[in-house]
C-alpha cells in the first residue's frame, strides 16, 4: 500500500470507484490522484488496439466468444441509449475434447442459446466479433543450469516475462552427488513442453556434464510411450550445443541460443521470446480443434485469455490509478496479473493447476497439509482419494455435499496461493515489486471463483490466498464476460456501465497486519450512511465479520486498529479510505485475523477457527461436517 | 519389436500437441456433456497417425485402410548410455582406448566385458561390462567417456481402424477419416491398441491375433497380470480399485509420466469404486457384428476412448447401403405416406429393448412428420 506522508491520523488509500464515474462525465477520464502523495495519477486513456479487437466506435453489436476447457461463453454487447452494455451471456459446455472435437460447435450452440434467451438474432444484424480462448495458455518448462547464480537469475528474469509454466529450476553448479538421478526422476514426473539448459563456458569438465545431460534427456524421451517431442533450448557456446546434439535423437528438437554480450541486464534473447511464443501458439492450436474455423469466425486469431486479462487489468490500474490484482482460476489452469498504476505488470499462469480438472497436481505441489489447513474437518486418506478419483472421472461435476464444496475451495485457495507467490517472487534487476497483498482491488474470474455458490465464498478464497492488508475492494466476473472489457474503445469512450455489467462489486475488506492476543479487541470501526447515524463495531483479533454497508456518496468509514496492528499508516493509527467506497453485494468484510495469517498448528484449534470463520461470514450452510444438521 | 514385451512398441503413435487421436468432427449434434459415464455416440472421426520421427509413409490420399494396414515406418534413435571409462577403470582419459576388449561398433550382449585394466600384474583388475545389449559407439580421449548405444529399432505404424486416407504429410503423418462409434471412458492408461473384442482370453503365444479383453466385472490385479501374460492388446473393464492400479505402477492419482505399467492399455468405463459394467454397454461390446475396436488411453491428455466401427450399431451390411438423408419407405407401403427420408438411427441408448443392435430408425415423411420405424420393415430407395 502506498504510504502517505502528509495525513495525520488517517491514511489516504486509492480505491476503485467505477460507479462514481456515472455521476459526472467530466470525471470519467480524470480519476482523482491522491493529493498527498505522488505517482498516483492515472493514465486515463489507452488508444492502443493491437490485438485486432473489434472497433466499437461503430454502433455494431459485438459478440465475444470465449472457449475454455469446460465452458464456452458468448457475450453480446449492444448500444443501449448510446452506451455499450452487456446485453446477454450464454454458456454451454465446450466441445473441444474427443469425440466431439470442434470448438466452433460449442460457439454455435452458445450463439443459439444467446439468441434464445435474448431474442436477438445474429442473422438479422451485422456484428463485430472477438475470439478468446483460455485453453493451453503457457509452455510448461523446466530449467537446468550449469551456469553461475548471476547467469541463472538473469535467465529467470527473462523467462518470467514469457508465457511459461515453470516447473523446476535445477541449479547443477553446486550439485549434490545424486543430482542427476533426482533431475531424471523429476523430468520423468513432469509433463514438459520445453527444457531450457543454461551452459557454462568456464566449466573444464563440460564434456562430461553435457554428455550426462544429453543421456538424461534421451532417457526421459525414450521413457514416454507416445510420440512426445521435447523442445530443448541450449543457451551457451556453439561447440557445447553441437556436442549435445550428438546425443539427442529425432525426438528432441534442439534450439541453440547465445546470450548477448551485455551481462548487466536480462538475457537478451529475442529468439527465446519468439520460440516460446510460437510454442504457445502451436500448443493452443493443437488443443483447440478447428482453430482455423474459430479464427475465421472472428476474422482474426483467438486472443489468449491471459493476454486479455493482462490488458484489462492494466487498463483498470491506469484508469483509476490503483494497484489491481486479477485472479483467474479456471478448470485446468490458474493465472494472476498484478498491475500498478505506473504500468508495471507482472503475470503468471500455471497450466494443469486448475481446481477442477487436476486437483492432484495441486496436492503434489502444495502437499496435503497445505490443503488440510483450510478444512474444518479431518481429511483422512480415503476421503481425499475418493474426492480426487471422483474429480478425475467427473471433472465438471458439481459438489454434492458441503464437505466436497469446502474441499474444492481448499484446493482453490492453494492453487491461487501458488500463483500469487510466484508473482511475488518475480524480480526485475534483482529487486522485487509491490506484493500482491498490497493490491487495492482484487478481481476474481474463472470457473471456480465465478461460479462459487455464494459470493462470500469467492471473497474468502481470494482473501485467504492473497492475504491483502489494509482496505481492499473485491470484484467478481460472475458472468464470465471479462474479455468484453478488452474492447478498448468502450473504456476510452468512458463506458462505466459496461464495466459494471461485467464486474460485480463484492465489497471491501479491512485487514490489519500484525499479530496480537486472540479474542482481544483488534479493530474498531465506524461506518456511517446518509440515511442513519454511524454504526460502531468492534471486532476481536482472530475473528471475521460481515457488516452490511452500502457505502457511496455521503457514507463514511473509519477504522482504528489496536496498538499492535497496522492498517498501513503505522501501528495503532486510525485510517479511512481516500474517497467514497461502495459496499457492493456483500458490504464490509472485517478480517481481523492478522497478517501474516496464522493457522494454528494444533489441529483441533485450527479446525475450530476455520469453522468459526465460515459460520461468522455465512460462507457455508450451517451443517455439521459429519453430515447432520446442527 | 519391443524386446521386453514382445510386441510392437508405440502401436499407434500420436503427436502430443495434437488432440491425440486428433480432430473428430461431430456427425450429429451429440456433443459431449461435461461428465458422461460412459458416453456413446456415432461420430465422424479424423484420426492423425503420426510417426515419432521422420520416416516413410506408405499410403496415399484416397486409399482405403484396415486396422492392420501399415501406414508408415520409421527408425528411432537408439538409447545411449554414457560410461565414464576413465574413472571406472582408473586410467587417464587418453588411455581408455587401450583398455577396450571389444572393437568399437562390435555388437555385444548385456553384461559382456567391454573394458579391463590390470595393475600390479593383474592383482588389481578393474572391469566394465556392457550395460545393455548394443555396441560401443564412440570414445572421447579428452574426457575419458565412452558412449554405449543400443541398436536402433523400427516403428511400424498401423492404421488401427477401418477408414480412408484423406491427407498425408510426407515422411510424418497420415490423416484417416472414419465413421465410428465412440465410447468415452472415465479413465484409461497405457497408450493405444487395436484388436478384436473378446470376453475370454485364450490367446496362445504363437497366435498373431490381437485381442481386447472386455470384462463385465471390475479389473483386479490378477485380471491385469493375466492379460499381460497372454499379451492382450488391451483391457476394457468397468472399474478398478486405486490400490490395485498403484500396485501395478499405474496409480491414477500420480502424474501420468511417472507410470511404470508396461502391460496392455486399460480403459475404465464406470469409475474407481468397483462398479460393474452397465447392461447396455456390455451388450454393445459383446453382441456386435464387427468386433474390431481401438482403445485410446492417454491420461496426460484426459483422452479415454474406445472406438468401434460404425457397423457396430446397425444391422450387418446396413451401413454400406444407407445413411442419414437416404430415401426409404416402409416395406409393402405405398409411396404415400410410407415414403420418407432417414433422419437418424436412434441414438444409443434410448431403451431399445434388444439393446444396441438398432432395431429402429427415425424417419421423416414427405409432410415432415417424424416417426420411428423398425429397420426390418424399411426398404431403401437409394
Amino acid at each position: 500500500m502506498t504510504m502517505c506522508g502528509v495525513c495525520d491520523s488517517h491514511y489516504a488509500v486509492p480505491y476503485w470507484q467505477p460507479e462514481s464515474l456515472t455521476e459526472s462525465p467530466s470525471r470519467r477520464h480524470a480519476p482523482q490522484p491522491c493529493t498527498h502523495t505522488t505517482g498516483h495519477m492515472a493514465e486515463t486513456s489507452d488508444s492502443s488496439n493491437s490485438s485486432g479487437s473489434p472497433d466499437l466506435s461503430s454502433s455494431l453489436p459485438t459478440l465475444v466468444a470465449d472457449v475454455g476447457a469446460f465452458n464456452t461463453r458468448v457475450s453480446l454487447l449492444e448500444r443501449v441509449e448510446g452506451a455499450f452494455r452487456l446485453a446477454g451471456v450464454a454458456r454451454v459446455p465446450s466441445t473441444i475434447e474427443p469425440p466431439v472435437s470442434d470448438a466452433m460447435l460449442g460457439v454455435s450452440r452458445a450463439l443459439a442459446e444467446l439468441e434464445r434467451t435474448t431474442g436477438w438474432s445474429a442473422a438479422r444484424e451485422q456484428v463485430s466479433k472477438l475470439a478468446v480462448t483460455s485453453v493451453s495458455l503457457t509452455v510448461v518448462t523446466s530449467v537446468l543450469s550449469l551456469g553461475d547464480n548471476r547467469a541463472l537469475n538473469r535467465l529467470l528474469e527473462t523467462l518470467q516475462t514469457l508465457p511459461i509454466t515453470p516447473v523446476d529450476i535445477f541449479d547443477l553448479n553446486h550439485r549434490p552427488p545424486d543430482a542427476y538421478q533426482f533431475v531424471y526422476q523429476r523430468l520423468i514426473d513432469s509433463p514438459l513442453d520445453a527444457l531450457v539448459i543454461l551452459g557454462n563456458d568456464a566449466d573444464k569438465d563440460w564434456e562430461i556434464e553435457i554428455a550426462r545431460l544429453g543421456e538424461i534427456v534421451l532417457r526421459v524421451v525414450a521413457a514416454h510411450r507416445s510420440a512426445w517431442q521435447l523442445t530443448l533450448v541450449f543457451i551457451g557456446s556453439g561447440a557445447h550445443a553441437q556436442y549435445l546434439r550428438t546425443f539427442l535423437g529425432e525426438r528432441v528438437s534442439l534450439h541453440h541460443m547465445t546470450p548477448a554480450a551485455d551481462e548487466s541486464t536480462r538475457l537478451d534473447l529475442p529468439a527465446l521470446d519468439s520460440l516460446v511464443q510460437s510454442l504457445a501458439r502451436a500448443k493452443r492450436r493443437g488443443r483447440l480443434p478447428n482453430y482455423d474455423g474459430f479464427s475465421e469466425w472472428a476474422g482474426t486469431d483467438p486472443t489468449a485469455y491471459q493476454d486479455a486479462l493482462s490488458r484489462v487489468t492494466q487498463q483498470l490500474a491506469r484508469r483509476y490509478s490503483i494497484h489491481v490484482l486479477s485472479l483467474d482460476l479456471g478448470a485446468s489452469h490458474v493465472a494472476a496479473v498484478s498491475s500498478l498504476p505506473n504500468g508495471e505488470v507482472r503475470q503468471a499462469s500455471l497450466d494443469g493447476f486448475g481446481a477442477l480438472r487436476s486437483p492432484q497436481n495441486i496436492l503434489l505441489e502444495a502437499g496435503r497439509e497445505a490443503i488440510e489447513r483450510w478444512l474444518p474437518y479431518d481429511l483422512d486418506e480415503s476421503r481425499l482419494d475418493a474426492y480426487l478419483l471422483h474429480r478425475l472421472a467427473h471433472p465438471a461435476a458439481l459438489p454434492t455435499t458441503i464437505e466436497s464444496l469446502v474441499l474444492e475451495h481448499a484446493f482453490a485457495r492453494e492453487a491461487l496461493r501458488n500463483v500469487v507467490e510466484l508473482i511475488d517472487d518475480y524480480t526485475v534487476d534483482g529487486k522485487r515489486s509491490a506484493p500482491c497483498a498490497a493490491a487495492d482491488v482484487i478481481i476474481g474470474c474463472g470457473a471456480t471463483l465465478g461460479s462459487a455458490p455464494r459470493l462470500i465464498q469467492a471473497v474468502s478464497m481470494m482473501l485467504d490466498a492473497v492475504q491483502p492488508a489494509g482496505f481492499t475492494q473485491f470484484a467478481l466476473d460472475r458472468a464470465g464476460a471479462l474479455p468484453a472489457l478488452l474492447l478498448d474503445r468502450a473504456i476510452e469512450e468512458g463506458d462505466p456501465l459496461l464495466e459494471q455489467d461485467v464486474l460485480l462489486s463484492l465489497g471491501v475488506s479491512i485487514s490489519p497486519s500484525g499479530r496480537m492476543e486472540e479474542n482481544r479487541p483488534a479493530l474498531r470501526l465506524r461506518a456511517g450512511m446518509p440515511s442513519r447515524s454511524p454504526e460502531e463495531v468492534q471486532v476481536n483479533y482472530g475473528a471475521m465479520e460481515l457488516i452490511p454497508w452500502e457505502g457511496g456518496s455521503g457514507s463514511t468509514l473509519e477504522a482504528w486498529p489496536a496498538t499492535r496492528l497496522n492498517l498501513g499508516v503505522g501501528r495503532g493509527r486510525g485510517a479511512e479510505p481516500r474517497a467514497h467506497l461502495y459496499g457492493g453485494a456483500i458490504g464490509l468484510i472485517v478480517d481481523a485475523r492478522g497478517r501474516p495469517l496464522d493457522l494454528a498448528d494444533n489441529k483441533d484449534k485450527r479446525q475450530a477457527k476455520v469453522l468459526e470463520w465460515m459460520q461468522s461470514t455465512g460462507a457455508y450452510p450451517t451443517l455439521s461436517f459429519s453430515g447432520r444438521t446442527n | 519389436m519391443d524386446a521386453v514385451h514382445g510386441r510392437v512398441p508405440h502401436p499407434l503413435l500420436l503427436r502430443e500437441n495434437e488432440l491425440a487421436m486428433a480432430t473428430m468432427l461431430a456427425l450429429r449434434g451429440t456433443a459431449n456433456p461435461p461428465t458422461p459415464t460412459p458416453q456413446v455416440g456415432r461420430y465422424l472421426l479424423r484420426l492423425h497417425r503420426v510417426l515419432p520421427a521422420d520416416g516413410e509413409i506408405s499410403v496415399q490420399p484416397g486409399d482405403k485402410v484396415e486396422p492392420h494396414t501399415l501406414v508408415g515406418t520409421c527408425a528411432l534413435t537408439p538409447q545411449r548410455v554414457v560410461l565414464d571409462l576413465a574413472s571406472l577403470l582408473g586410467v587417464p582419459p587418453d588411455r581408455i582406448e587401450e583398455s577396450l576388449v571389444v572393437a568399437q561398433g562390435e555388437g555385444c550382449a548385456e553384461g559382456t566385458l567391454i573394458a579391463v585394466h590390470r595393475r600390479f600384474f593383474g592383482l588389481r583388475t578393474r572391469t566394465v561390462t556392457a550395460p545393455l545389449t548394443g555396441h560401443v559407439a564412440a570414445l572421447s580421449s579428452r574426457s575419458g567417456l565412452a558412449w554405449f548405444e543400443t541398436e536402433s529399432h523400427t516403428v511400424a505404424l498401423p492404421a488401427g481402424l477401418y477408414g480412408s486416407v484423406i491427407d498425408v504429410t510426407p515422411r510424418r503423418e497420415v490423416v484417416i477419416e472414419a465413421e465410428a462409434v465412440v465410447v468415452r471412458g472415465v479413465y484409461a492408461i497405457g497408450g493405444e491398441a487395436s484388436g478384436n473384442l473378446t470376453t475370454v482370453l485364450t490367446q496362445s503365444a504363437e497366435s498373431d491375433e490381437r485381442l481386447i479383453l472386455v470384462s463385465r466385472e471390475p479389473a483386479t490385479i490378477d485380471t491385469l497380470r493375466r492379460a499381460y501374460q497372454l499379451q492382450a492388446a488391451a483391457v476394457v473393464a468397468p472399474s478398478a480399485v486405486r490400490a490395485d492400479m498403484a500396485a501395478l505402477g499405474m496409480d491414477p492419482l500420480a502424474r501420468p509420466s511417472s507410470h511404470t505399467w508396461k502391460g496392455p492399455p486399460l480403459l475404465l468405463t464406470e469409475g474407481f469404486r468397483g462398479q460393474a459394467m452397465t447392461d447396455t454397454l456390455w451388450e454393445l461390446l459383446t453382441a456386435q457384428p464387427v468386433s474390431w475396436a481401438t482403445v485410446v488411453a492417454r491420461p496426460d491428455q484426459h483422452l479415454f476412448l474406445l472406438i468401434l466401427p460404425i457397423r457396430s450399431l446397425a444391422p450387418k451390411d446396413a451401413w454400406t447401403r444407407f445413411g442419414p438423408g437416404s430415401r426409404l419407405k416402409r416395406a409393402g407401403a405405398s409411396a404415400e405416406p410410407g415414403e420418407g427420408r432417414l433422419e437418424a438411427f436412434l441414438p444409443f441408448p434410448i431403451g431399445v429393448p434388444s439393446g444396441l443392435r438398432l432395431s429402429a430408425a427415425e424417419m421423416i415423411d414427405t409432410e415432415e412428420r417424424r416417426s420411428q420405424a423398425p429397420i426390418s420393415e424399411l426398404e431403401w430407395l437409394m
